[in-house]
């Protein structure tokens, strides 16, 4: 450990690790590993089940070091990120929660925009807490677009040894417009369903038609349609709330997936970011998009040039 | 979702609460072709001098509900107040559609003026009147109460409705001890829910160190109807009773664990059923 580092340790960090040899991977996640352990926090090895035994060869045990597998820990980029945030909101991890390991990308490169983006926002959700981060990028293993994104998502750049300011870091905010980001956009195709929401009244049809159309046509899980359900009259009252009336709700349904766009004219919601960061005991609207970004797989918010607001969801 | 709420709730010593007008007209409209379905006598107070647009007649019209053959053969009659409203009226109105036929009688008005006009216990009594009848006869009374009403006088009318209170499609009534909520929760019903919850909170007593909200008939609830479940409860938890969530399905008791509704203090929420 050296003086350098002493800082940061209250405090946020998260740090990029590009590698190409395991003795890479291996020095830098002892480093950092032994860094958490000698601070006193938590420290947390997750990865595949090879990796993780590499590591554990290596790094040995300690009764503040865990190990484990992205299938239990990284189901999913959402719900991975709150289950993040719940765990040091409630508990008093003074000296941090530490973490390494590596996003599990997977070959199915449809999904890897979601995991880009979850990086970025891991800044804006666990910014508050002490939490710390060393994600290890393999060259070998991933594409060179999701490494190439990982370099504006992560604030701090690490050799193994030191960290370096990152200057090719995007705030989450810019980030999510960025290409590299590959935010969904509402689909091309019409709709299966349009309804316009005037009054709270309307509310109830709203929420009817989603989970009259969902349960025809879609083998979407049934639990997730309740949530997601819940979630869209989350941003449909919330639209009533705060925006200008007429809401608009489009619906669209293929066998494994829900999407659904909520559009009013309204001056818009001044942070595209809003209800990623708890809201602890505020009353505003935020609670209601905090909710509902964990009942969706996406929650994406877009103020449009022409004055209108928009918010994309979709659940798989 | 669940199947739908308990539609025999606008049936009984009914309280309709409305935030708005429409909500009014909705509520009123279900009242009355629930009357029309069951063939039973529909008797509505209303004075002379109400507003042409609130009148019942063409409420009714403009929900296109077709009322003008059940006026006709006199099933539907709209009477004035000044008829007198009392217990014995109530009674001999109930005999007299018996006699004359129909299945039940159901007798409906805007309780909220006649609350202004009568005297604080002249209004206990025919509210209590109102409620014996329908527990001993087949009868069906409404009553409509704004939800800008004071608080004391919603909190004494919630008390006087056994059958329970009705909104757009939130349906509360008591149960041993404490409330059962009933259809679904959302903007639309939170002033509703916010009146009828405070008054049956005020009805707990240092006897009672348990308040159960029974949700197994919910079918539905927002954030904003979670909230008023911990905000307006909190005066009673506060004097150290025990409030108690029970019978909520699993989409709800994720939502009000995902909300930290069980780690408030004087909040026990049990397992989904």
């Amino acid at each position: 450990m050296n003086e350098t580092n002493a800082g940061v340790h209250g405090c946020y960090t998260h740090q990029l690790l590009i590698h190409d040899t395991d003795d890479a991977l291996v020095a830098g996640t002892a480093a950092f590993v032994e860094l958490g352990l000698s601070c006193g926090g938590r420290v947390l090895v997750h990865s595949c089940e090879d990796r993780v035994a590499l590591l554990r060869a290596a790094l040995g045990t300690h009764r503040r070091l865990d190990y484990g597998f992205d299938r239990d820990l990284y189901v999913s980029p959402m719900s991975t990120l709150f289950k993040y945030e719940r765990e040091l909101a409630r508990g008093p991890h003074a000296s941090g929660l530490w973490v390494t390991g590596t996003v599990p990308f997977g070959s199915d490169h449809s999904a890897h925009p979601a995991w880009t983006r979850y990086e970025s926002l891991v800044n804006e959700v666990l910014g508050p807490y002490p939490f710390h981060a060393l994600c290890t990028y393999d060259t070998r293993a991933l594409p060179a677009a999701v490494v190439g994104a990982a370099r504006a998502t992560h604030p701090c750049i690490s050799n193994g040894v030191r960290q370096d300011d990152n200057p090719g870091y995007m705030q989450p905010v810019d980030f999510m417009t960025d290409p590299r980001a590959g935010s969904p956009s509402p689909p091309t195709s019409p709709p299966l369903a349009v309804i316009t929401v005037n009054h709270t009244r309307d509310l109830r049809l709203a929420r009817h038609l989603i989970a009259e159309v969902a349960d025809a046509a879609s083998v979407v899980d049934r639990d997730n349609i309740e949530g997601f359900v819940t979630a869209v009259n989350e941003v449909l009252a919330n639209g009533l709330r705060h925006g200008r009336p007429p809401v608009e709700l489009k619906v669209w349904v293929d066998t494994a997936q829900l999407t659904c766009l909520v559009t009013d004219n309204g001056p818009g919601i001044a942070n595209p970011l809003t209800g990623y960061r708890s809201p602890g005991a505020s009353v505003d609207s935020s609670r209601g998009l905090w909710l509902a970004r964990q009942l969706c797989d996406e929650l994406i918010i877009r103020n449009t040039d022409d004055g209108r607001c928009s918010v994309l969801m979709t659940i798989a | 979702m669940r199947a739908s709420g308990r539609r025999e709730l606008w049936d009984g010593h009914v309280l309709l609460m409305y935030a708005d007008e429409q909500q009014r007209r909705t509520g009123v409209t279900a009242w009355v072709r629930r009357g029309l379905e069951t063939d039973a006598k529909i008797v509505y107070v209303e004075s002379p001098d109400e507003q042409a647009s609130r009148s019942l007649i063409r409420v009714l019209l403009d929900e296109h509900i077709d009322v003008t053959s059940a006026v006709s053969r006199r099933q539907l009659e709209i009477v004035d107040p000044d008829v007198g409203l009392g217990p014995a009226w109530q009674a001999q109105l109930v005999d007299d559609g018996l006699a004359a036929g129909y299945s039940s009688v159901r007798l409906g008005g805007a309780a909220d003026t006649s609350c202004t006009v009568m005297s604080p216990s002249d209004h206990a009594d025919a509210e209590r009147a109102a409620d014996e009848l329908c527990l001993a006869r087949p009868a069906a009374i409404l009553c409509q109460y704004a939800t800008s009403l004071p608080a004391s006088m919603l909190q004494r009318a919630c008390s006087m409705h056994t059958a329970g209170i009705r909104g757009t499609t939130l349906q509360i009534f008591p149960i041993h001890d404490g409330v059962a909520l009933a259809g679904e929760i959302d903007l639309s019903d939170l002033h509703t829910l916010r009146s009828a919850l405070g008054a049956f909170c005020a009805r707990t007593t240092e006897a009672h160190p348990k308040f159960v909200i029974d949700l197994a008939e919910l079918n539905f609830l927002d954030v904003a109807g979670a909230r008023v479940l911990v905000s307006d409860t909190s005066p009673i938890r506060d004097q150290g009773v025990v409030v108690q969530v029970r019978g909520a399905g699993p989409m709800i008791h994720r939502l009000l664990r995902q909300l930290g509704v069980d780690r408030i203090d004087g909040f026990v929420l049990e397992d989904p059923s």
